[in-house]
């Protein structure tokens, strides 16, 4: 069975529409839920928890049907929102106990817990102390440990590296890792970080204007993308740029003096070939790395201009 | 050498008992009286509310004074409907206080986001916080006037005798207190789901109150003035500050006063008070953990 299951959840606020017909599967591991700012993201995991209601469409989480099982799920899912939404007079102790009550922990099991999940996202001296004293990386813990306190069969981590220093981000990344390989707690992210869902994350939804764009394995999806190249010459002038556009090379220049070259697996052959016959003094042509960036960007480019994204498709009918 | 090892304090899962609504509405009503009281946090957190309660046992511990000097009882002094509208000094100061201390601070910091992602409903977390503010607001008439029975009665000549014959003000004693404090109890939280600062919704509950109260009454002085008793009772029905009053006078078997509304009346007229305050605060709350 699926963690969660969602089938043409769709919701507007208004006349403004966040979600459009959404149908993914979320299975166990570390998932990310990735859009642009403002594509729906939150709303989403509001009504996995059972806090909005959809306009249509069906929801499952961890087993219970939206919205007959709202309180089961919120029983057994925990939530990291994004912003703030910490008290400022009370300890964090204090406040992460209450908050395992809430859950229905008694309060001596509420106590332990808290101390142990205090511990695990490296507050354990600074328990006593009033959240407000905290940096933004430390109350970003205790907004961790808040959701985990109760041990929940998945957590739900709205932007969780929002507002974070580098350092801090990574440290923050590695412990939503440890979450999953060392908790055995299923995670889903959302965020609008590609990199950090490279780092963190099995599997990935694309969210664009309210739809899915995408889902699948990282790596999959990584792999969409057409192989691209990083090319160095001794001149990357107009008159070489047009050789290679003359010889069907797709050309983006990256600003540091080198031009990425896309074309197919035969790039570099083609490249070397006319390196040899323009006599260029080639200094460096390596395969790019393909990012999950790149991917979303592409995905959304095509799905934003109708006419590219039906391109392929009147191509593949024209062959027939 | 030492034999000790150092263990690795790994994550363990919870397999402990999981308990149900009554200890999330236990844990939201102790969280909201800690706060209310000032509890765990600083002296200055404390003065406010426990001055006003023990304000209000002030009366009842001079009266205490007097039985154990020996000096004569004045029932007039210390009767359970005068103590009850004595008090209001205190319990609508304390009602403002209390309402903005459990409800601003939440609002301000959107806790609320958090505390709807357990599973709590926004019902029960306007039940837990009216409890919090009624257990309050007993505290300084329920709690004083139940010393008052029990020392009248000890101070009488026949304590045994005193307790039967008075046996019928403990209903009453009751029932006038619940009016009045789920009264102004409802209207301060209401008033406080309003606002993020503390010090603003106290001004706006106390202000409110005493302002629509004075504008009242001298609109109804007015309409009594020109001999329309009716209007007047009508206009004085919107009295936030008297109403309650005027259902203690009721209770107690007190003479309704001139121009006032009649006690059934003014019940009614308190009880859709009560039910509109608690309405804007559930709306509150429901839309904060929406």
């Amino acid at each position: 069975m699926s963690l969660i299951e969602l089938s043409g959840v769709a919701k507007a606020f208004g006349r403004v529409g966040a979600l459009d017909g959404i149908d993914a599967v979320v299975d166990s591991g570390s998932t990310a839920l990735v859009s642009a700012n403002g594509a729906g993201k939150t709303t989403l995991l509001r009504i996995l928890l059972g806090l909005e209601a959809p306009d249509r469409g069906r929801a499952s989480v961890v087993g219970h049907v939206l919205p007959a099982g709202a309180h089961a799920i919120r029983a057994c899912v925990g939530y990291m929102p994004e912003g703030a939404c910490l008290p400022s007079d009370v300890s964090a102790a204090e406040f992460v106990g209450f908050m395992a009550q809430l859950g229905g922990l008694p309060p001596r099991h509420a106590r332990e817990r808290t101390s142990e999940v205090l511990y695990q996202v490296g507050l354990a001296e600074e328990r006593h102390r009033p959240i407000g004293g905290f940096s933004t990386g430390m109350k970003q813990r205790v907004k961790l440990a808040q959701a985990l306190v109760h041990d929940p069969a998945l957590v739900l981590l709205d932007e969780p590296t929002d507002g974070m220093d580098a350092t801090g981000r990574s440290e923050m990344l590695d412990l939503i890792l440890r979450v999953r390989r060392e908790f055995g707690i299923d995670v889903l992210v959302s965020t609008h970080l590609l990199g950090d869902v490279e780092r963190v994350c099995d599997r990935v939804i694309m969210l664009h204007a309210g739809a899915v764009l995408a889902q699948g394995a990282v790596a999959d999806l990584k792999q969409n993308e057409q192989p691209a190249f990083e090319l160095e010459l001794h001149d990357n002038s107009a008159a070489v740029v047009a050789a290679l556009e003359r010889a069907g090379l797709g050309i983006t220049a990256k600003g540091d003096g080198r031009l990425v070259l896309r074309g197919g697996e035969d790039v570099p052959e083609r490249v070397r070939d006319l390196a040899a016959e323009n006599g260029w003094p080639l200094r460096r042509l390596v395969p790019r790395a393909a990012t999950l960036e790149q991917t979303f960007l592409q995905l959304q480019r095509i799905a934003s201009d109708p006419i590219t994204a039906l391109r392929p498709r009147l191509e593949e009918v024209a062959s027939l | 050498m030492s034999s000790s090892t150092v263990l690795d304090r790994g994550y363990r899962r919870y397999e402990g008992p999981r308990e149900a609504r009554a200890r999330r509405l236990q844990t939201l009503f102790v969280a909201g009286l800690r706060r209310a009281l000032g509890l765990r946090r600083t002296w200055r957190a404390k003065i406010v509310p426990w001055s006003l309660i023990l304000l209000a046992f002030a009366p009842v511990q001079l009266f205490l004074l007097f039985a154990l000097a020996g000096v004569e009882n004045d029932s007039s002094t210390f009767s359970y409907g005068g103590y009850l509208e004595a008090t209001t000094l205190l319990l609508l100061p304390l009602a403002a206080v209390t309402g903005a201390e459990i409800v601003c601070g939440e609002r301000r910091e959107k806790l609320l986001t958090l505390i709807f992602t357990r599973p709590v409903t926004s019902a029960e977390y306007v039940g837990a916080k009216l409890a919090v503010v009624l257990a309050i607001l007993a505290s300084v008439t329920l709690a004083p006037l139940a010393l008052l029975f029990v020392g009248n009665a000890f101070s009488a000549p026949d304590p045994a005798v005193y307790l039967t014959e008075h046996l019928y003000e403990l209903p009453r004693i009751m029932a006038a207190s619940l009016v009045v404090i789920a009264y102004f109890g409802t209207v301060a939280l209401a008033v406080a789901s309003l606002f993020d600062r503390r010090g603003l919704a106290v001004v706006a509950t106390l202000g409110g109150i005493l302002v629509a109260s004075v504008v009242v009454n001298t609109v109804a002085a007015l309409a009594l003035a020109q001999d329309s008793l009716l209007a007047g009772r009508l206009i004085r029905l919107l009295d936030p500050a008297a109403l309650p009053y005027g259902v203690v006078d009721w209770i107690f078997g007190q003479p309704v006063e001139a121009g006032a509304p009649t006690g059934p009346v003014a019940l009614v007229a308190l009880a859709i008070y009560v039910l509109v305050s608690l309405k804007l605060f559930l709306n509150y709350a429901t839309k904060a953990g929406a």
